[in-house]
C-alpha cells in the first residue's frame, strides 16, 4: 500500500538530519517542510455475486484478528403515515430470535462469543475475534434468514420506545432532529415523518413481517465481510447460508417532492429549561451521490463548515464570537432528495445572533471568491481525511459498496482526489450559488422558545412546533407556583402604591385626553367615596356624554337624551367609583374571580384573571407578571371584543397612574392630562 | 545529549490471546521526557500524541475547571505560531488535532500523512515550550468551555450523573469535582495561575511523547531530539496526596433535573486501576451490563421490563474510583421497583458464584475489546502513553489481558461482597423537576 522512498534518498535526508543535530541548534521559526508525500492507495477489495443475485464485498485485513459481517438492504424510502415508526421496530424485531433460537437463547450464544450483534431495517450486523467466524456467520445467516417475530417481543419493543419517546421530550438533540427532517422534507414525505405515542401504538406484528418478506431479498442485498478473513473463507461461508435464499421482487414507491421555501422561515420548539439553543438551517437539495458537482460541493461544505477547526462556521462561531463550542454544515447527497444543513448549539442570548452568522457565512459563498490559503487548506483536509480514513477497512468497504450502488469507475476515489485538488475558487462560487440558498432555508430553534422567539422575527415568519414537529400554539410565560387571582389583585395593590395609600382616597379626579384626526376627545373621570361616579366625554371641548352613578341608580345623557342604566350593567359599571377596583372585588359579594392562565399584551407577559359581574357580564384583566401591573383588560360586548390598554405608569402622591391608555375602537391612545387625589368635589356632580 | 534507554522487549508468548503483539521502542530524553515509537505501516499516517500528567485532580479547590480550561488555551498558538495558526499547520497539512482531559491527565494528538511527523513533532514541541495565549484568545476560550458545559451537561438529560455521584462519594480528594469545573472559577482565573499551571505541570519531566504510524524509526528519534531535547526540565511535580476514607454507610439523595423518566443511580468506591480487585470488579461490571445476556439487560429491562436502558461501568482512575450501575426508568415505572430489581442482582453477585459459561462470556468480551480497541494507530498511540504514564509498564499492551484472565469467579463474588454493598454506595433518584414541588 505504501510507496517508499528510494534507500539512496532516504541516507541523504538522514545525513542532512545528522547535519542539524550535530549543531543542536534548531531553528524555530521554521515550520518543516512536508518529506515525499506518499501516494493515496485505496485498499484492495474484491467482489463476487451468488446466483441469487446476492452480492458480495470482501476486504481482507488482518492487523487485528477481527471480523466484520454485515449484510446491507437497499430500498427505496417507505412511506408509514399512521404507522410511522414501524420500519424501524421491524428492523429491531430481527434481533428478538429466530425460528430455533429464542432471543435469549440467541442473546446468550453471541454474547458468549464476545462479539456484537445489531439489527436496523436496512442492515444486519456482527462482529468479533475471527477465531469464531464459522459461529458469528452462523448467527448472522439464522438472523436473516428465519426471523421468527414473536409476539410478545413486539409488545416489549413497542413499549420501550414509548418509553424513548417520553424520554426525548427533554432532548433537545432529538426534537431538532424532528423539527428539522419535518420541515426540510416536509411530514409527508418519508424522511419527514416522526413517530409518535398514537403511530407506535398503531403497528402489529404483521406490519413487520410484511416488511421483512417484501425488502429482506438477496438480490437487492450486499454481504460485506471486513477483517481477518479471504474472499475463498466468505465464499464457502455465503454459498453455504445464502444459496437458498430467494429472490423477491422489490416493490417501488411514490414520493413527494419537498419544498424549498420562498423565504427563510423561522420553525421553534419550545424545550422547558433549556440553556442553549439547538439551530439548524436546513432546505432540501437536488443533489445525488456521485454526481458530477460532488467533489466541489465537498470542498465547499468543507470550507464552510465540514468539520475542521479552519471551517469559517468554527472560526466565526466559536472562535471569534465564542457563541457555542462546535458549528458544523452538511451537504448531504441522497438518491431521492439531498439537504443542506448547518447547526450549531448556542447559548439562549445570542440565538439570534449566531443565525446572523450563519447566513452572513453563507452569503459570503456567493458573493466572495474563497482566498488561496483557506482553499488549499480544505483541500488538504479533504485529502488528509481521506489518507486517515482508508487506515480502516470498514472505510474501504464502503468505498467499494458506493461503487457498486452508483456504478462508478474503479479509480472513482483516486479520481476523485485529484478533481478535489484541481478545484478553483471560481468553480466554487458558481456551484455556490446553484447550491447555497440564504434565502431560502428553514430556520429551526430547539430551545427556550419565550426567551428568543421575538428576536428571530426578523429572519422570517415565526411558527412554533412541538417535539414531533407538528404545528402549535406560542408557549406562554410559566406563571409562578402557587398564584391565585387574590395574589394577582394583591400584587397589582402593592404595585401601584399599597392598600393604605389607597383606602385613604376618598375623591379622585382623573381627565385623559386623545388628539385624533377627527378632533379632541376627553375624558373626565370623578369619583367620591367609593359610591359615586361622574364620566363626561368631551369633543373638542363640548361634551358628548355624562354618565353619572350614584348607589345602585345610574343614568346616562348624550345628544340631549337621557336614559336609565339597566341594572345588570350598573353591577360592572359601578366599580369605576373605586379607584382601585382591584380592592373592591376582593371585599364584594356581588363579583366572582378566577385566575384564567398566562397571556400576552403588548409584548408583555401577562397573567389573566377573570371577573365575573352577573348576568354574564365578565372581563378579563391582564397583569404583568413582572411588575404585578394592570397592562388591559379584554370584554365582550354584543359578540365585539374591546381591549383597553395601560402603561406607562407614573407617581402621583405615592399612587401609580397610567399615563397612556388605549382604547381598541379609538383610533388615538388617550393621554393623562392629570390626576388630582382627595379634592373637593361639589355634591351637585352626582347628582341624578 | 540523549540518552537511549531502549528496551528491547523479550516477546512474551502468549499463546492462548488472539491479539497480534505490539512493537515499540521507548526512552527517555535527558530532561525527562519519556518517547514512546510504536511503528506501524498499514496506513501512511502518523499519530503526534502527548500526554501530560495533569488532570482536575491536579487543580486548586478554588480553581476547578482549570485543567481542562488550559487545554483548550494551548492551541491558541505559541512564540513562534500565531493565534489560530496552530489548527491551520496541521490541517494544511492534511492532517487532524485534538486534545481531552480527564481527571488524571491531559493528551494532545494530531493524525498527519506520514511524509508530516516532523511538522508534528514542531507544534507539540512549540506547545510545550512557550505556549502563548492573549487577552482574546482567553476570553473566547472562557465562553467556549461554557458552552462546551452547557452542551454536555446542563442541556443534556442525565448530563451531570457522574458529576452527582462523584460530588458525593468523595469528601476531600478532588475527584469531588469533575474536569469541566465551575465557570465562575474559570472567571477567576489570573495571569499568575496561567503562568504558574504552565511552568508547573507542561513541562518534558511531567509528559510523555507518544508516536504511532508509519515511520521510520531512526529519522523520528533524529527530529525528537531536534525539537524536544532543548526544552528545560521542570521541578518535582506536585501530586494531590489527599486520602480519602472510605464510605461507612450509604448516602442517598434526589436530584432533580429536566428529565421526563426517573434513573437509579449507585456509585460504589472502587480500588484503583491496575489493581487486582479493579480487574475483578470490571468483570462484574460486564456480568451485569455487558451484551443483551448481561444480568442486568436480561432481568431489569428485557424480563421485567423496570427500565428503559441500564449499564453498569467502572470510572478506572490513578486514586481509587468508582463503580456506577444506572437504570433508567421505563415510562410508568416507579424508581424504587426498579431499584429493588438492581439490587437484586447484586445480591446474587455477593452470595452466588457465576458460571464457568459465563466468566468464559465475560473472558471472550474482554478480549474483543482488547483487539478492537487497538485497531487505530491513535488509540494505539493513547494506549502506551497510558500504561507508561499509570503503572510505568508499557508493555501492559500487550500483557494487560492476562490480568482480567486471572480474574476467577470467587474474585468476582469476593469483590462484590467487599465493595457491591450498600454501605459502599452513593445511591441517587434522578427525578423530574415537574416532581420537585411535589415531594
Amino acid at each position: 500500500m505504501i510507496i517508499k522512498n528510494s534507500f539512496n534518498l532516504l541516507a541523504i535526508v538522514l545525513l542532512l538530519c545528522i547535519g542539524q543535530y550535530a549543531n543542536a541548534q534548531v531553528d524555530r521559526t521554521q515550520v518543516p517542510q512536508a518529506g515525499e508525500p506518499t501516494e493515496f492507495k485505496m485498499g484492495k477489495y474484491k467482489t463476487f455475486t451468488l446466483k441469487n443475485g446476492l452480492q458480495v464485498i470482501v476486504v481482507q485485513n488482518t492487523k487485528v484478528p477481527r471480523v466484520t459481517f454485515q449484510l446491507i438492504v437497499e430500498r427505496p424510502p417507505i412511506k408509514a403515515g399512521n404507522k410511522a415508526g414501524y420500519i424501524d421496530i421491524a428492523g429491531q424485531m430481527l434481533s428478538a430470535g429466530t425460528k430455533t433460537l429464542s432471543k435469549e437463547k440467541f442473546d446468550e450464544e453471541v454474547d458468549f462469543l464476545g462479539a456484537n450483534f445489531s439489527t436496523s431495517s436496512k442492515s444486519i450486523y456482527i462482529s468479533g475475534l475471527s477465531r469464531n467466524k464459522e459461529d458469528m456467520f452462523n448467527l448472522f445467516a439464522d438472523a436473516i434468514k428465519n426471523p421468527a417475530f414473536p409476539a410478545e417481543e413486539l409488545e416489549k419493543i413497542k413499549t420501550q420506545t414509548l418509553s424513548g419517546i417520553k424520554a426525548s421530550k427533554d432532548n433537545a438533540d432529538a426534537i431538532s432532529a424532528n423539527l428539522i427532517n419535518a420541515k426540510v422534507y416536509g411530514s409527508e414525505h418519508p424522511y419527514g415523518e416522526v413517530s409518535t405515542e398514537e403511530t407506535i401504538a398503531n403497528i402489529s406484528l404483521e406490519d413487520c413481517k410484511e416488511y421483512y418478506g417484501k425488502y429482506f431479498v438477496p438480490n437487492s442485498s450486499y454481504l460485506i465481510a471486513v477483517g481477518d478473513i479471504s474472499k475463498g473463507d466468505i465464499k464457502k461461508l455465503a454459498k453455504k447460508h445464502f444459496s437458498n435464499w430467494n429472490t423477491g421482487t422489490l416493490p417501488q414507491s411514490s414520493l413527494t417532492v419537498p419544498i424549498i421555501p420562498q423565504k427563510n422561515e423561522v420553525a421553534i420548539a419550545n424545550k422547558a429549561g433549556a440553556v442553549q439553543s439547538v439551530i439548524k438551517i436546513g432546505y432540501p437539495l437536488n443533489y445525488k451521490p456521485a454526481s458530477e458537482d460532488a467533489a466541489r460541493l465537498t470542498l465547499l461544505n468543507q470550507v464552510l463548515g465540514g468539520g475542521s477547526f479552519s471551517a469559517r462556521l468554527v472560526q466565526n462561531i466559536r472562535e471569534d464570537k465564542a457563541y457555542t463550542y462546535s458549528a458544523y454544515s452538511r451537504i448531504s447527497s441522497d438518491e431521492y432528495v439531498g439537504s443542506f444543513v448547518a447547526g450549531a448549539s448556542v447559548r439562549t442570548e445570542v440565538t439570534d445572533s449566531a443565525i446572523t452568522e450563519f447566513l452572513y457565512e453563507m452569503n459570503r459563498l456567493l458573493t466572495e471568491d474563497i482566498s488561496d490559503e483557506e482553499l488549499e487548506i480544505a483541500k488538504n483536509n479533504i485529502i488528509g481525511s481521506f489518507a486517515r480514513s482508508v487506515e480502516s477497512p470498514q472505510t474501504v468497504a464502503r468505498f467499494a459498496l458506493n461503487m457498486s450502488r452508483y456504478n462508478l469507475p474503479s479509480d472513482y476515489y483516486e479520481k476523485y482526489l485529484v478533481t478535489i485538488k484541481n478545484i478553483t475558487a471560481a468553480e466554487l462560487r458558481e456551484v455556490a450559488k446553484k447550491y447555497i440558498k440564504p434565502e431560502n432555508c428553514y430556520i429551526t430553534v430547539v430551545g427556550n422558545a419565550r426567551a428568543v422567539g421575538k428576536k428571530l422575527a426578523k429572519f422570517g415568519t415565526v411558527k412554533y412546533y412541538d417535539n414531533y414537529g407538528l404545528e402549535t400554539e406560542a408557549p406562554k410565560a410559566e406563571l409562578p407556583k402557587g398564584l391565585t387571582a387574590e395574589k394577582v389583585f394583591e400584587n397589582y395593590i402593592n404595585a401601584i402604591g399599597g392598600r393604605e395609600k389607597i383606602e385613604a382616597i376618598k375623591t379622585f379626579k382623573i381627565i385623559y385626553e386623545a388628539k385624533a384626526a377627527f378632533g379632541t376627545i376627553e375624558i373626565e373621570q370623578i369619583a367620591s367615596n367609593n359610591s359615586k361616579l361622574y364620566l363626561l366625554v368631551k369633543m373638542n371641548g363640548n361634551p358628548v356624554q355624562t354618565t353619572i352613578i350614584n348607589g345602585d341608580k345610574g343614568i346616562v345623557q348624550a345628544m340631549g337624551k337621557e336614559s336609565e342604566i339597566p341594572k345588570e350593567q350598573i353591577a360592572s359599571m359601578k366599580f369605576q367609583m373605586n379607584f382601585c377596583e382591584e380592592l373592591a372585588y376582593l371585599t364584594d359579594k356581588t363579583v366572582s374571580y378566577k385566575l384564567i392562565g398566562p397571556d400576552e399584551i403588548n409584548n408583555k407577559d401577562a397573567v389573566a384573571v377573570e371577573v365575573d359581574f352577573g348576568s354574564g357580564i365578565k372581563s378579563t384583566r391582564l397583569y404583568d407578571l413582572k411588575t404585578g401591573l394592570l397592562l388591559g383588560i379584554r370584554s365582550t360586548n354584543q359578540g365585539v371584543t374591546m381591549e383597553n390598554g395601560y402603561a406607562d405608569y407614573k407617581e402621583f402622591d405615592g399612587i401609580l397612574v397610567p399615563k397612556v391608555q388605549s382604547n381598541s375602537q379609538l383610533p388615538a391612545s388617550l393621554n393623562l392630562k392629570s390626576a388630582d387625589f382627595n379634592i373637593k368635589v361639589d355634591p351637585k356632580t352626582f347628582k341624578i | 545529549m540523549r540518552k537511549y534507554l531502549i528496551l528491547l522487549l523479550s516477546a512474551v508468548s502468549l499463546s492462548t490471546q488472539a491479539q497480534n503483539k505490539i512493537e515499540f521502542e521507548e526512552y527517555d530524553l535527558d530532561n525527562g521526557l519519556h518517547v514512546i515509537l510504536h511503528k506501524d505501516e498499514s496506513a501512511p499516517i502518523v499519530a503526534v500524541t502527548v500526554m501530560y500528567h495533569v488532570g482536575s485532580k491536579n487543580e486548586n479547590p478554588d480553581r476547578t475547571g482549570f485543567a481542562h480550561f488550559f487545554e483548550h488555551l494551548l492551541f491558541e498558538g505559541s512564540k513562534n505560531i500565531e493565534r489560530g495558526e496552530y489548527d491551520n499547520y496541521v490541517e494544511k497539512a492534511g492532517g487532524m488535532l485534538n486534545a481531552n482531559t480527564s481527571m488524571d491527565r491531559t493528551f494532545y494528538y494530531e493524525v498527519l500523512p506520514s511524509n508530516q511527523l516532523q511538522l508534528g513533532l514542531w507544534l507539540e514541541s512549540e506547545r510545550m515550550l512557550h505556549a502563548r495565549v492573549d487577552e482574546k484568545g482567553i476570553n473566547t476560550q472562557k465562553e467556549v468551555v461554557k458552552e462546551e458545559k452547557r452542551l454536555r451537561i446542563d442541556n443534556r438529560p442525565y448530563g451531570n450523573l457522574v458529576g452527582e455521584v462523584f460530588k458525593r462519594a468523595y469528601q476531600q480528594h478532588p475527584y469531588k469535582w469533575q474536569p469541566i469545573g465551575s465557570m465562575d472559577h474559570i472567571d477567576a482565573a489570573s495571569e499568575e495561575d496561567y503562568k504558574n499551571f504552565y511552568k508547573t505541570f507542561y513541562v518534558p519531566n511531567n509528559a510523555c511523547l507518544s508516536i504511532a504510524g508509519d515511520i521510520d524509526i531512526d529519522q523520528a528519534k533524529q527530529w525528537i531530539d531536534m525539537y524536544f531535547s532543548g526544552i528545560p526540565k521542570g521541578g518535582e511535580i506536585p501530586r494531590p496526596t489527599i486520602g480519602e476514607s472510605p464510605l461507612t454507610r450509604e448516602i442517598r439523595d434526589v436530584v432533580y433535573d429536566n428529565i421526563q423518566l426517573p434513573a437509579v443511580v449507585h456509585g460504589y468506591r472502587i480500588p484503583e486501576q491496575g489493581t487486582k480487585d479493579y480487574y475483578a470488579l470490571e468483570m462484574l461490571s460486564k456480568v451485569l451490563s455487558s451484551g443483551e445476556s448481561s444480568r442486568m439487560q436480561k432481568e431489569v429491562v428485557n424480563k421485567q421490563q423496570l427500565a428503559l436502558v441500564v449499564n453498569s461501568f467502572t470510572m478506572g482512575l490513578e486514586d481509587p474510583g468508582m463503580l456506577i450501575n444506572f437504570g433508567i426508568a421505563g415510562y410508568g415505572k416507579e424508581p424504587k421497583e426498579l431499584e429493588a430489581s438492581m439490587d437484586e442482582q447484586y445480591e446474587k453477585l455477593r452470595t452466588e458464584l457465576i458460571s464457568e459459561r459465563e466468566l468464559k462470556k465475560v473472558q471472550n468480551m474482554v478480549e474483543t475489546e482488547f483487539v478492537t480497541g487497538f485497531s487505530a494507530i491513535r488509540t494505539r498511540a493513547e494506549y502506551l502513553a497510558n500504561y507508561y504514564m499509570y503503572y510505568g509498564k508499557t508493555n501492559l499492551i500487550n500483557t494487560e489481558l492476562q490480568e482480567y484472565m486471572k480474574v476467577t469467579a470467587e474474585d468476582i463474588k469476593r469483590v462484590a461482597n467487599t465493595y457491591l454493598v450498600n454501605d459502599n454506595r452513593v445511591s441517587l433518584y434522578f427525578l423530574p423537576k415537574t416532581q420537585e414541588n411535589d415531594n
